[in-house]
């Protein structure tokens, strides 16, 4: 009787143990079928764009009015960056990037960095025109060096001997 | 002779345990089931997204490398696509007609909607979007924009003005059943 | 005293139990087993086709993204199958796809990826490069497809081996197995062990004498221009007599219009498989020809208003009604028609002479 009732016991426990395990199994079932449908349909937020090489490519193709004729980009910072006094490059060149910038990266909330660079060697070297960055972003927000970024450049072809210059569009 | 009371009761439990095992491994890999194809049904819908998006891209790059709307080299430099061409082709396809060039085009780019925004137009004091297709679905949403940047030749003009394609993708709900 | 304990009736309820309990377990187990087999069968079948499906899917991401990079030749690694490339045309429409091995298909799945190249692909690498198909104007990209197990045997004349040189390098062939002999030499051509070779004569056919796998033939007729001129298929290059060439079947000359359209003709199967491709490529030539006649009606419109220099307009006028050519007799406008030259050529002056006026927009 007394061999009887410790095995009942055991059987009981068993059961015990099984319905434990349900309990547990039910609970997890019921966790993820109610999990949030990630990745819903959802407005893609140009912020978190990544620019790809077609920006620049285009930016530097684009045209613009320099003395009442007309040059691509590259052209004019070509001649900023060689000092060609042809006509104000670096105004109408500074025009045309700013109505660009203003109409696209700036209100999407991009936060980038435009620079143009000219390497003479090793050694590169602002060709005096100022770096674009984005102003809707306070000035410790802006993209510096000092933050995660990428870097996409494109050469602008000059006249052979004077180095290499390039452009730049840095993404934070 | 009678039966004992307590062999009767034996015999009784014996069967009913062994039922409720069977009963609990059979629940046990329902829910098992359950979460396979559960799973299963996640990845699929991943997958599905992740298409999605792959063929996005296949539809952005197809329509910046048409050579419908392609400039002419010998005047051009770089990306490039012509305006009046851009905006003769677009006046041919119509989704909702039958014709063959709307048919062929509709097909080729599937459910979407594809604008050409022109960042400096000179005529106006601002940017200048152009509708170049629309092919929508019922009951669904345009998502999934995708930006490519090109220049716009103007031949009557000659100036190439800096513009970039708009391609969203029509989808319905987020999950299918 | 009565007894609590019977054994006799104990061993009785015991016998009565015991086969009951092991029927129940064999039947019980069966069923688990054969479950359990069917689900793991079912498993493995759609893992199999699932990546049967993927690949699929590789293949025509691969297809349709090198379509979208004209002047770009690219080697892709796949897994080692056999890809059938399928281009069929019937009365209900054009059917292309991608067959991996022998699994399923979207029969659709390559309608618009005009592509060129033999029907089986075996092994691990697919080589594409696309071109734009000018007639003259931009009408179609066109994809060539080949692998590192066809070769492609150009034989000229030896005053023309120069000439199928730079015709190779220039249309950026070279990346594929190309072999330049000279017409005289062609029964030096060795059997390398390619899977497929393809035939290019320049200056007529020459049979080499010899049977190669799979080999197919084409012969290429050129005007003087150097990117118009006739094309003639030789499909069925069987071994007969003296086991080369034989009696090949030679199929209706057509003519071509564009380095493009000659490049297709060179990487097709055959007639039939550059017939389909060639619909394909077709398909977007009306699009291209009436978009280009409201382009023209636009710039003559602008010269109207003085924004076009009116010199331009008399080149316009005579630009457009050729064009519209295109919209009634497509194959006709590649063709010279006796000492004229064809409808494209002339398309192609007036280009040249709107582009030396200096200040005239192009036709195209």
């Amino acid at each position: 009787m007394i061999a009887e009732e410790r095995r009942g016991q055991a059987e009981i426990v068993g059961l015990m143990l099984i319905v434990v395990l349900l309990a547990v199994g039910f609970l997890l079932y019921i966790k993820f079928s109610l999990a949030p449908d990630q990745q819903a349909n959802a407005y893609q937020n140009y912020a978190s764009t990544q620019l790809d090489q077609t920006f620049l490519v285009s930016l530097l193709s684009t045209d613009a009015m320099c003395g009442g004729l007309r040059y691509s980009v590259s052209d004019l910072v070509a001649a900023v960056a060689t000092g060609n006094e042809r006509c104000d490059a670096e105004t109408a060149l500074n025009d045309t990037l700013t109505t660009v910038l203003n109409r696209t990266l700036d209100p999407w909330g991009i936060n980038y960095r435009l620079v143009f660079l000219k390497k003479t060697g090793d050694s590169s070297q602002g060709i005096g025109l100022e770096e674009y960055v984005n102003q809707d972003y306070p000035p410790v927000a802006q993209c510096t060096a000092e933050k995660d970024h990428t870097v996409q450049s494109f050469p602008v072809s000059i006249a052979s001997g004077l180095g290499t210059v390039e452009a730049q569009l840095w993404q934070c | 002779m009678r039966r004992p009371a307590s062999c009767a009761r034996r015999g009784q439990i014996q069967f009913g345990e062994t039922i409720m095992v069977v009963v609990v491994i059979v629940f046990i890999l329902i829910v098992g089931i359950v979460f396979y194809f559960n799973a299963s049904r996640n990845s699929v819908e991943k997958q599905i997204r992740t298409v999605d998006q792959a063929q996005s891209m296949t539809v952005v790059n197809n329509i910046l490398s048409l050579p419908e709307i392609g400039c002419d080299p010998s005047v051009t430099t770089g990306r490039c696509v012509d305006l009046l061409k851009l905006e003769h082709l677009a006046s041919q396809i119509d989704c909702g007609s039958s014709d063959p060039t709307s048919k062929y085009y509709c097909s080729l780019f599937g459910a979407g909607l594809v604008t050409i925004t022109i960042v400096d137009a000179p005529q106006t004091s601002g940017p200048t979007t152009i509708l170049f297709y629309n092919s929508s679905l019922p009951n669904s949403t345009a998502t999934d924009s995708q930006f490519r940047f090109t220049t716009v030749y103007d031949p009557v003009s000659g100036e190439q003005l800096f513009a970039y394609f708009n391609v969203s993708r029509y989808q319905r709900g987020a999950s299918f059943g | 005293m009565a007894r609590h304990f019977s054994r006799p009736a104990l061993g009785r309820a015991g016998q009565i139990e015991i086969p009951f309990h092991w029927i129940f377990a064999l039947v019980g187990g069966f069923l688990f087993l054969l479950f359990f087999f069917v689900l793991i069968r079912s498993v493995v079948t759609s893992n199999q086709q699932q990546d049967t499906a993927d690949l699929s899917l590789s293949v025509q991401t691969i297809l349709l993204n090198a379509l979208t990079k004209p002047g770009e030749f690219t080697v892709s690694d796949l897994p080692s199958a056999s890809y059938r490339f399928v281009c069929e045309r019937d009365a209900a429409g054009i059917l292309s796809y991608v067959r991996i091995s022998q699994g399923s298909y979207d029969p659709s799945q390559l309608r618009y990826v005009p592509f060129f190249g033999p029907s089986v692909v075996a092994g691990d690498q697919l080589f594409t490069r696309t071109v734009v198909w000018k007639a003259p104007f931009p009408v179609s990209p066109v994809l060539l497809v080949s692998n590192n197990r066809t070769q492609y045997v150009f034989v000229a004349s030896a005053g023309s081996l120069n000439m199928v040189r730079s015709f190779i390098q220039g249309e950026g062939l070279d990346g594929f197995n190309t072999l330049v002999i000279s017409s005289t030499a062609i029964g030096a051509v060795k059997d390398e062990g390619f899977d497929q070779y393809r035939f290019i004569f320049f200056d007529g056919f020459a049979d080499p004498g010899k049977a190669f796998k799979n080999a197919t033939a084409l012969n290429i007729q050129l005007n003087s221009d150097g990117t118009s001129g006739t094309l003639t298929f030789y499909d069925n290059l069987s071994c007969a007599g003296s086991c080369g060439f034989g009696q090949p079947r030679a199929s209706p000359t057509v003519p071509f219009v564009g380095t493009a359209m000659l490049d297709a003709a060179i990487f097709s199967q055959d007639s039939r498989t550059f017939s389909c491709g060639f619909a394909k490529m077709t398909e977007r030539l009306n699009t291209s020809v009436t978009t280009l006649i409201g382009r023209i009606d636009d710039l003559r419109d602008a010269a109207k208003n003085g924004a076009v220099p009116s010199q331009c307009v008399a080149l316009y006028d005579q630009t457009e009604p050729l064009l519209g050519q295109y919209l009634t007799n497509p194959l006709g406008a590649f063709a010279p028609t006796g000492t004229n030259p064809s409808v494209a050529q002339q398309i192609q002056t007036l280009q040249r002479r709107l582009a030396a006026e200096g200040v005239c927009p192009g036709a195209y």
